[in-house]
């Protein structure tokens, strides 16, 4: 078999928080087959196509100043050699070297239309450098080209990027319809779905999603938030302890529980979840402030004020700390101070923290 | 009441089995003394429970307190205690009294389960008070005690009322005025000016004036006592002395927004009046009765609006001018006679206002259109409690509104006044941890409980991981508008800084009319005027021998309470001196007078009149926004209009020239605006810089 290969590079998306949602996409480079190269041949000049041969060869030595002399002997000798221009891209990719490496998934697509994985990279480079539209027109290309599950999800996530949900959604519909279960794009279809305020939907994706991967802990959080958002209380702290049980590290599911618990009107167990929060990341302001607000409603105000000032603490801009802090201070009875974290809450854009200053007698403190 | 206590007094023999021990030396054989001066004192306190004309009932606690140490197992007496204590501030003890009453005789009273009921029902614990009311109404004699009946079925109401105010409290703090206001004597009745700085009330303390008691209630004689916030903190309160405070009875009614008129309340031998004191000088006259709304029934509470053209009385006078006895106790409104200097048309509040149970405590907040008062109809939890209502622009008032609990409570909750924010109130209450009887209590209104803001996040997205905030759902929260605005200041001499009486003309611009005319302190220039929402109203300042001087103020109508001072240098008639005429109004880009000027112009044509020598000059200010020659002429016409108007009002046209100044002569500079913080600021900046001016050029 001749060994015909593509650049099949990976990318691999680590969530800072998911361990088990990582998206692996492996792009290996691949060996031709030689008949296919045969067929190619008719147009390619054999010294052409063992260039580029050596270039894989190269390349998968990790030796990419030498892959990148060969792809371009290769190119040389046959001008119109689309897959030499593709991994010649590749490797200057590996090199870092993107403006290179863009114009020559150019050329490759020009002159191979088949191409696909060349607009692919076309349009990952595109967002790179800011250029949302170009990078449209380059996944629709690939589309065009081959309608992988890969590209669809891709569009789908610069659609949403931008906040355009419904194409995001359709795109996520196509890519669902080629694999029934990629749990990764059930996910994002059904944030795409809450996004949309379509929760029915959200929730059935979700559910689909931790059905695929049942240690999908991003999956059992959403779906957490999405039953929550419902006002579905048990059933979001039940999804929420799922997603605890599949990573025990994860503090932004005990926070959310913390505050399932709160609209359940559970201020204790809300406490013990943003405590355990905080142990796993001390530094994590929301369960601070989310901890003050419960005491706030046990009307342990001390303990709130204290909470909240280590929210503001660690952001000195975060405005609805301060107000909180406000609202324990004035059942302290502490109206001037009630009153300058209202006035500090109003600056950073909350709103009612501004009307509980006006409402109060602030001006007399 | 009498016939409950012969009633009860006729039962007494028949008290005699259960736990019951009566008042019989042969039970008490071994304490002979002890029984003899229990009995006595059972006598000298029935002596007070049974006095005439009214029974005295707080004199007979100590004596039935000593007799019930003696023997706490007389039904009787503990049931006469328990009575004594429901007509007292301390009504909250007659419950235990009661049950205890009850316990040892069941039949102890025929209207032992009405009593039961008025203790719990005092206690808050309303669906036990209702049973007993229910009891009692079931297994009494309808004929015998129909109106008791109908009381309990009141009660019945008030406790439903209760169960169901106190389910919702209003959320405030209500704070003890403290021991510069408040003594072991009672205090009550307290009256304010409209900023909340100088109050007035009642109190029965030993250095009343007079030093004399009531014979009856062997209390101090009611005397007037004032205090006055200074940097948040009241001065310790003083008896005002003579002339508001005589030896006998004086009581606070009424002050108004500047604490320039009082009205007082005298008893005059039952018959209780209205009289009126003016403040002079720093002096108060010697109060007068205000004969137009006396009469032979009883007036009592009173309160001025704030532009002093209505007067809110509480009367007892048959409604209807009609002659015959006492109806209850109403509110009342009666109208000022600027041409007269009397008050007029006494009308009764509608029927949504005042209910067949009685009406008292007026107050009229200075925004001129909310009414408090106490009643003990409409939804009452006991007693008097405070309600507001609305006057509307139809001139109907909207139904009144239960202020709620812990404000109220089942108890008299009374004399409730407002600050002009709204944001405070004052009322006189009987509390646990008070000074002893009633005292004045701070009510700070917190509003609703202030919910937590909470924050979740999301990993929306697993091509990213990145976490996505949720958007925190803030509740809605609405800000209190108070509808209105306090101008206060002080009026002096522009040279020698000395303080001057001066009458101020508050007039609707847009209607033309002089709302009310106000005068400054004499001996402190300083005035206080409430201005309520929804007008743009001209301000005149006039003294005798000085030019007058002008403001402006648009009040938007759901605008937000705000405090403006505004010290005014008044400036004599002299050449070379200028004075800015705020209430001559023109379209924009346009020079034809608007309707609005019509009171400053003819102020300035008054003013030339007066003063036939002297000759003016009428100049044209703009701001410094547009073009400069269109600026220029704009203001050359704008002043001429004005001296048209004032030759057509038969002002010699020699003594008039006009200029206009385009932008070259700005009050405030550009850069200063530049420098002024919001938006609103530099609007109003370039307002003051749009102008018409007089300057007087010769004499």
């Amino acid at each position: 078999m001749n060994k015909i290969n593509y650049f099949i590079c990976s990318f691999v998306v680590c969530s800072a928080f998911f361990s088990t949602a990582q998206v692996n996409e492996v792009k290996v480079l691949k060996a031709g087959d030689p008949v296919e190269q045969k067929s190619d041949s008719t147009a390619i000049p054999a010294k052409a196509q063992e260039k580029y041969n050596e270039g894989i060869g190269f390349f998968e030595q990790k030796k990419f100043d030498e892959s990148v002399a060969a792809f371009s002997v290769a190119i040389q000798l046959a001008p119109t050699f689309g897959k030499a221009y593709l991994n010649r891209g590749y490797a200057y990719l590996e090199s870092k070297n993107t403006k290179l490496a863009k114009a020559d998934f150019e050329f490759a697509t020009r002159y191979d239309s088949s191409l696909d994985q060349g607009f692919y990279e076309l349009g990952i480079l595109a967002e790179t450098d800011g250029q949302a539209e170009e990078a449209l027109r380059a996944y629709d290309k690939a589309i065009a080209s081959n309608p992988s599950v890969k590209y669809y999800y891709r569009r789908a996530v610069l659609y949403a990027n931008q906040g355009e949900y419904a194409r995001a959604k359709q795109d996520l519909t196509a890519a669902v319809q080629l694999d029934k279960n990629d749990a990764l794009v059930l996910n994002d279809r059904g944030s795409v779905n809450k996004q949309l305020g379509d929760m029915e939907n959200a929730i059935a994706d979700y559910k689909a999603a931790v059905e695929a991967n049942p240690k999908m802990t991003m999956a059992w959080n959403n779906l957490g938030s999405t039953y929550r958002k419902k006002g579905d209380l048990s059933k979001s702290i039940e999804a929420y302890t799922a997603a605890i049980s599949s990573d025990p590290s994860n503090f932004l599911s005990y926070n959310n529980r913390g505050v399932a618990k709160m609209d359940n009107n559970d201020w204790k167990g809300a406490i013990a979840d943003f405590r355990k929060a905080i142990d796993l990341n001390p530094n994590y302001k929301f369960a601070h402030n989310n901890l003050a607000g419960a005491y706030l409603k046990l009307k342990q105000y001390e303990d709130a004020v204290t909470a909240a000032t280590k929210a503001i603490q660690l952001d000195q801009s975060y405005g609805v700390a301060y107000y909180n802090r406000g609202a324990a201070y004035e059942m302290l009875r502490e109206m001037r101070k009630a009153c300058e974290d209202w006035s500090k809450a109003g600056e950073l854009g909350v709103e009612s923290a501004q009307a509980y200053f006006q409402n109060s007698d602030c001006s007399n403190q | 009441m009498k016939n409950i206590r012969v009633i009860l007094l006729f039962m007494l023999p028949s008290v005699l089995f259960g736990q019951n021990v009566e008042f019989d030396k042969s039970i008490f054989k071994d304490k002979k003394t002890e029984f003899k001066e229990a009995v006595n004192n059972l006598e000298e306190g029935d002596a007070f429970y049974m006095s005439e004309p009214f029974a005295l009932y707080h004199l007979a606690i100590p004596f039935y307190e000593k007799a019930n140490a003696f023997n706490p197992n007389n039904a009787a007496l503990n049931l006469k205690l328990g009575i004594c204590y429901l007509n007292t501030v301390q009504k909250f003890k007659s419950l235990s009294f009661f049950e205890m009453a009850y316990k040892l005789d069941p039949k102890v009273s025929p209207n032992i389960h009405y009593y039961l009921g008025r203790g719990l029902q005092l206690s808050q614990s309303w669906s036990k008070a209702i049973s007993e009311f229910e009891t009692f109404i079931k297994t009494t004699n309808p004929k015998e005690f129909a109106d008791l009946i109908d009381d309990a079925t009141k009660h019945i109401y008030e406790c439903n009322s209760g169960m169901k105010l106190e389910a919702s409290p209003v959320r405030v703090w209500i704070d003890n005025m403290g021991a510069e206001i408040n003594s072991d004597g009672p205090e009550y009745g307290m009256i304010m000016n409209a900023d909340a700085t100088e109050i007035y009330f009642t109190s029965r303390r030993p250095n009343t004036t007079g030093a004399g008691k009531d014979l009856f209630t062997q209390e101090w004689y009611e005397d007037i006592y004032m205090s006055k916030r200074v940097n948040g903190a009241w001065s310790p309160a003083v008896n005002v002395g003579d002339p508001l405070n005589t030896k006998g009875h004086d009581a606070t009614a009424s002050l108004n927004s500047d604490a320039s008129k009082m009205v007082i309340y005298l008893d005059d031998k039952g018959d209780g009046n209205l009289y009126e004191s003016v403040k002079k000088n720093g002096l108060w006259s010697k109060p007068k009765k205000i004969d137009e709304i006396c009469t032979e029934y009883h007036e009592s509470s009173a309160w001025y609006s704030s532009d002093g053209q209505k007067i809110y009385f509480v009367s007892d006078r048959p409604s209807e001018g009609k002659k015959g006895p006492s109806t209850g106790r109403d509110i009342y409104v009666a109208t000022w006679n600027p041409s007269k200097k009397r008050w007029e048309n006494p009308q009764r509040l509608p029927d949504n206002v005042n209910t067949k149970y009685d009406e008292d405590g007026v107050f009229l907040h200075p925004d001129g259109k909310t009414l408090y008062f106490s009643s003990k109809g409409h939804n009452s939890m006991g007693g008097y409690d405070i309600f507001y209502c609305k006057l509307q622009e139809t001139g109907t008032w909207t139904n009144p509104i239960n202020i709620g609990y812990p404000i109220n409570t089942p108890d008299h909750d009374i004399f409730f006044v407002v600050s002009a924010s709204g944001k405070t109130a004052y009322m006189t209450s009987f509390r646990t941890g008070g000074f002893g009887e009633k005292d004045l209590y701070k009510i700070t209104f917190i509003g609703e409980e202030k919910q937590p803001l909470l924050n979740t996040e999301d990993a929306l997205w697993a091509s990213s991981g990145i976490p996505v905030s949720e958007k925190v759902i803030e509740p809605k929260v609405e800000v209190r508008k108070s509808e209105m605005a306090l101008l206060k200041g002080t009026v002096r001499d522009a040279k020698s800084n000395k303080p001057l009486e001066a009458s101020i003309e508050l007039i609707d611009n847009t209607t033309n009319t002089v709302l009310a005319e106000f005068t400054s302190d004499a001996e402190t220039g300083k005035f206080l005027v409430s201005l309520p929402s929804g007008k743009n109203y001209g301000i005149a300042v006039k003294v005798n021998g000085y030019l007058f001087h002008s403001e402006n103020f648009e009040i938007p109508k759901e605008s937000d309470y705000q405090e403006i001072t505004k010290d005014v240098l008044m400036k004599k008639l002299e050449v070379g001196e200028v004075i800015v005429l705020r209430n001559i109004f023109f379209d924009l880009n346009k020079f034809s007078l608007r309707n609005e000027s019509q009171n400053e112009l003819d102020r300035l044509t008054k003013l030339l009149q007066d003063n036939p020598s002297i000759r003016i000059q009428i100049s044209g200010h703009t701001d410094s926004r547009g073009s400069a020659t269109l600026n220029k002429e704009l203001s050359a016409n704008r002043a001429k209009a004005v001296v048209d108007y004032l030759v057509s009002k038969g002002i010699d046209k020699k003594r008039l020239e006009s200029q206009g100044f385009g932008k070259e002569q700005p009050i405030i500079s550009d850069d200063s605006i530049a420098k002024l913080k919001t938006e609103k600021a530099k609007e109003q900046a370039h307002q003051s810089n749009r102008r018409t001016e007089f300057k007087i050029i010769s004499k």
